[in-house]
């Protein structure tokens, strides 16, 4: 059960799962964030974190492969809050297939889905260029994944 | 990504590639932001070359790569086992901040084939 933690500002998007909205997110991560003047680096290290959970959401979650075609029914939900504090918390949901096993998916260099070149760091990027990351799914369910970065 | 095709959308690509070619080395210079969207298209570009020129070495220039995720990693580490398969090596040149920031993070500097800047054997003319 998540404590109301207070929003000095937010973003909330939905777009569909296709992998040209991966860049989408990460410039609407750095435009949004302007407002608190972040450091190169830590906006960089962010907008990484933000590409690689919505990648995951793309590949994964509604299970998109190369080739396969549109699917009207593939939202992913992007929100973007700025705390007290200079703390950033983004959200990346789906309603996706959900992760079966999360301490096993995020475990560094394990993919489902080596002939694609995944290289397996997604989740090992994530919780390396932020602060804090929370993963909550359930199989058939979806996924949220919960970043959160402290700004200097 | 573009299709002139009745009703299709036109994508302008966000990283695109450039090739240069001596005979034995196939340097392909990449721009823009290599995510796991411009990863797919990348990878078919360079492999195409690649099995057109048959080059012994694979340069990577990635001086115009203003960010990489782990999908650029894939990428690269895809193009080092092309090369070691055929028994060529892999060089990056060009990184950029951000792009080491992740290369570091995965630890990729002691991988057999690959050569990063600062680290090269020096190459023999003629051998590979």
């Amino acid at each position: 059960m998540r404590t109301k933690q207070t929003v000095l500002n937010e973003l909330e998007c939905i777009f569909p799962a296709k992998s040209v909205n991966e860049g989408v997110a990460r410039a609407l991560v750095g435009t949004f964030l302007l407002q608190i003047d972040p450091t190169v680096e830590e906006l960089s290290d962010l907008k990484c974190a933000v590409s690689e959970a919505v990648t995951n959401a793309v590949v994964h979650g509604y299970r998109r492969r190369e080739g396969d075609g549109e699917n009207g029914d593939s939202a992913i939900f992007l929100s973007i809050a700025i705390l007290p504090d200079r703390v950033v918390r983004v959200t990346v949901k789906d309603r996706g297939c959900g992760i079966e096993d999360v301490d096993r998916a995020r475990t560094p260099l394990f993919t489902t889905d080596p002939a694609g070149e995944r290289s397996g760091m997604g989740f090992s990027v994530m919780e390396a260029f932020t602060d804090r990351m929370t993963v909550k799914s359930r199989p058939g369910r979806g996924t949220r994944i919960t970043l959160y970065k402290k700004m200097k | 990504m573009t299709n002139k095709q009745q009703g299709a959308p036109i994508y302008r690509p966000a990283a695109t590639v450039s090739f240069d070619c001596d005979g034995t080395v196939l340097v392909a210079r990449v721009s823009g932001e290599i995510d796991h969207h411009a990863a797919r298209r990348l990878r078919e570009e360079i492999d195409t070359e690649v099995f057109r020129r048959l080059p012994a070495s694979l340069t990577l220039d990635l001086s115009g790569v203003g960010f990489m995720d782990s999908a650029g990693l894939g990428l690269i580490l895809g193009r080092l086992n092309l090369m070691t398969s055929r028994k060529g090596f892999l060089r990056l040149s060009g990184l950029n901040p951000p792009v080491r920031r992740i290369l570091s993070l995965a630890g990729v500097e002691r991988l057999p084939g690959l050569r990063l800047p600062g680290r090269d054997d020096p190459i023999p003319s003629g051998a590979t």
